[in-house]
């Protein structure tokens, strides 16, 4: 019989101790591996929970106000415009000083300046007419759509006719240019936004002609 | 039951055969431990798997109905800008104050009294005024002090002509 060079002691020992040894290293592999992979996930299936509870929460509230808020943003965006509003003011001035049985003259427009976010044109006219109704078509000026503001007025009576020298603000501002993204939270107006809504809401807007489109005719031989 | 074909001379004996024996104890009870903790690993990562999964099914969803929206949103996110600068705007000091108090004082203009000139800037108001008599002028003032929107009022120039009476210039600054 040939007989092993190990002892028998030992050679008892040598496979307990190997597969003990590789399922050490096993295990350390594998519980490593497997923990970094857990967490990897845990930590994107908490992310998307969070992605998920925004959108519901954007969805509710773009479902809420979608009835009501193109139109108030249509009437905000006649308030401030995107574009130089002095014409809309003008037009706006005139019908005011119409309903008041005033006449305006000297109509001046000057070149818009930009303060920040906002643009500014100045527009001034001369006011003539009764005191009582130039004050009233004064008075009357804050609550005209696009906002106008008073800068500058100087009066003079001539026998119960006033004249009044006025300077008044317009203002306008660019629109926002980009979108945010889908993954963004969106929330619903604040109660100060909701207040001052309700105050734009309650300008005079401009009105505005549409001119419809006519139907196509037959043209007539002109030869 | 097992039959043991080592010799008895050579069979490991004392301490070698107990701590085999412990050896392949731990093994077993080592490999037993891995095994529950691979299924565990294994179950806990599916479990994720799959709520990862219908989270992300469910964010699809909502992202087509946000798109279908689109719209709405872009309304909104023109409300709020514009509502920030118009704010903006509202902050902006105005006579329009001014001019809200001065028809307060054009309706209580006593007779004998006539407002010649009226000026208005951000600040201040500028009013000049002709009175027949000394009474009438003093009414005025009366008029013009017991307004409760002025915090100050001072009399700028004063100047009195036999022929058309009294001439004041009033300079007030609302309160």
């Amino acid at each position: 019989m040939k007989k092993s060079l190990i002892p028998p002691n030992i050679q008892i020992l040598i496979y307990p101790s190997i597969i003990l040894t590789a399922l050490a290293i096993l295990s350390f592999v594998v519980i490593n591996f497997g923990l970094a992979q857990i967490s990897k996930q845990s930590q994107a299936v908490s992310e998307a929970k969070v992605n998920e509870k925004i959108l519901a929460e954007k969805e509710a509230t773009l479902t809420e106000v979608s009835a009501t808020v193109a139109k108030e943003a249509a009437s905000v965006s006649l308030a401030l415009p995107e574009e130089n509003p002095a014409l809309a003011i003008l037009s706006q001035l005139k019908l005011l000083a119409l309903s008041k049985t005033i006449v305006l003259s000297n109509i001046k427009v000057g070149v818009g300046s930009q303060e920040e976010n906002l643009l500014r044109v100045n527009i001034s006219f001369n006011a003539n007419g009764q005191d009582i109704n130039v004050l009233d078509f004064l008075s009357s000026i804050k609550n005209i759509s696009p906002i106008t503001t008073i800068e500058k007025i100087k009066m003079s009576q001539v026998s119960g006719v006033l004249s009044a020298d006025t300077n008044v603000r317009g203002y306008w501002s660019l629109l926002p240019k980009t979108l945010p993204k889908v993954t963004e939270p969106v929330t619903n107006l604040s109660e100060p936004e909701r207040n001052l809504l309700e105050k734009v809401m309650a300008l005079t807007p401009p009105s505005f002609t549409q001119v419809t489109p006519s139907a196509p005719s037959i043209r007539d031989n002109p030869f | 039951m097992a039959i043991n074909l080592i010799p008895e001379e050579i069979a490991p004996k004392g301490p070698a055969a107990r701590l085999s024996s412990f050896l392949r104890t731990v093994s077993a009870i080592g490999l037993t431990l891995f095994i529950l903790v691979v299924f565990g690993l294994t179950s806990y990562y599916l479990v994720n798997f799959f709520s990862l999964r219908t989270s992300q099914t469910k964010q699809d969803n909502l992202k087509k109905v946000i798109s279908s929206l689109e719209s709405t949103e872009t309304s909104l996110i023109l409300l709020r800008d514009r509502l920030s600068k118009v704010k903006e705007v509202f902050a902006i000091e105005s006579a329009d104050r001014n001019v809200e108090a001065v028809s307060g004082v054009f309706a209580q203009v006593p007779p004998g009294v006539s407002i010649s000139d009226f000026e208005t800037t951000l600040k201040k108001i500028g009013i000049s005024v002709n009175a027949q008599d000394s009474l009438s002028l003093g009414q005025f003032m009366t008029t013009l002090l017991s307004a409760d929107r002025f915090g100050t009022v001072n009399l700028k120039a004063f100047s009195f002509n036999p022929a058309s009476g009294y001439a004041a210039t009033f300079e007030l600054f609302l309160k």
